[in-house]
C-alpha cells in the first residue's frame, strides 16, 4: 500500500517502505503532538514531510493507536458540510511519544556508528 | 450485513462503503459504524478538492485513492488484531481497559462490573479461604 520512493532494486524499496511503516505511529504522534488533525490533514502533514503514505494505510493506523488509548477523537462539524474526525493526543499517546523518540534515537545513535565505513567508502578497492 | 448508516448520497460512495463494510465482519458494530463514517467524510473531503482543482472524475478518483475496498478493509481488520503498546495483562491495566470500555454503553458497563465481580470473588475467596 505505499507508494515507491525512488530506489535502485525493489529489494530497497521494499526496505524503505519497511522503514517508513515502522515509523508511521511516531511520525502521527509527532504530527499530533501540537495541534488537533482530521485524517486528511495527518495525511498531508505526513506528505509533506515526504512520508509518502497511502490513504488507506493511515486510517486503520489511527484507529489502532485510538483504541491502545494513545490518541482521542471526536467529529466536528466542518463548514464543508460533513463531519470531520479530530485527532489529539492522550496522556499516554504524550508517554509513548517521548519514549519512541528516546528508543528512535539511541538507534539511530548507534547505527550510526556502524555505517561509518559506508559513509567514508575509503577502503573501497 | 451492516446496514451503511452514513450519509453517502453518492451511489458510488455507497457502493464503495458496502464493499468495506462487507470485510469488515470481525470488527464489532460501532467500531464499523465509525470506520464507514470516517471513510465517508473522507470521499467527501477528497471530491471536494478535486473538484476545486477542477480535476476530471473526481468521485471515482476519490474512490480509487483508497484503493480496494476489501484490501481496506483487511488493513482495518489486521489493526484490531494489532498493539501499538506493550501488551500487559496485569489486573489494574484489565480493569482499566474495562472501565474505558464502562463509559462505551451498557454492554461495556456489564463486560466492567463482571470484571470487577471476578476481582471480587477472588480477593474474598483468598482472604476467606478455609484454613487447614
Amino acid at each position: 500500500m505505499y507508494l515507491a520512493m525512488p530506489a535502485n532494486t525493489e529489494h530497497e524499496d521494499r526496505w524503505g517502505a519497511q522503514i517508513r511503516k515502522g515509523s508511521l505511529d511516531l511520525a502521527i504522534l509527532a504530527v499530533l503532538w501540537n495541534e488537533r488533525l482530521y485524517g486528511l490533514d495527518i495525511l498531508r502533514r505526513l506528505q509533506s514531510a515526504s512520508l509518502e503514505v497511502a490513504e488507506g494505510t493511515l486510517y486503520p493506523i489511527l484507529m489502532r493507536l485510538k483504541n491502545d488509548g494513545l490518541l482521542e477523537s471526536t467529529w466536528v462539524e466542518a463548514e464543508a458540510g460533513h463531519p470531520r474526525k479530530y485527532y489529539w493526543l492522550t496522556r499516554a499517546g504524550r508517554q509513548r511519544g517521548r519514549s519512541m523518540v528516546q528508543s528512535w534515537d539511541a538507534f539511530s545513535q548507534s547505527i550510526s556508528g556502524l555505517l561509518l565505513p559506508i559513509k567514508n567508502g575509503a577502503k573501497e578497492r | 450485513m451492516t446496514e451503511v448508516m452514513v450519509s453517502a448520497d453518492h451511489a458510488l460512495i455507497r457502493q464503495y462503503l458496502v464493499k468495506v463494510s462487507a470485510g469488515l465482519k470481525p470488527i464489532g458494530e460501532d467500531q464499523k459504524k465509525e470506520i464507514l463514517a470516517e471513510i465517508d467524510s473522507h470521499l467527501r473531503e477528497r471530491i471536494e478538492e478535486l473538484r476545486a482543482e477542477s480535476e476530471p472524475h473526481p468521485i471515482e478518483r476519490a474512490i480509487s485513492g483508497l484503493g480496494d475496498p476489501a484490501a481496506l478493509a483487511s488493513e482495518f481488520v489486521a489493526e484490531a488484531q494489532t498493539k501499538s503498546g506493550i501488551h500487559s495483562y496485569a489486573p489494574w491495566t484489565l480493569l482499566r481497559k474495562a472501565a474505558r470500555l464502562a463509559r462505551t454503553g451498557t454492554k461495556g458497563l456489564f463486560i466492567f462490573l463482571i470484571g470487577l465481580m471476578g476481582y471480587g470473588l477472588t480477593i474474598a475467596g483468598l482472604v476467606l479461604r478455609p484454613h487447614r
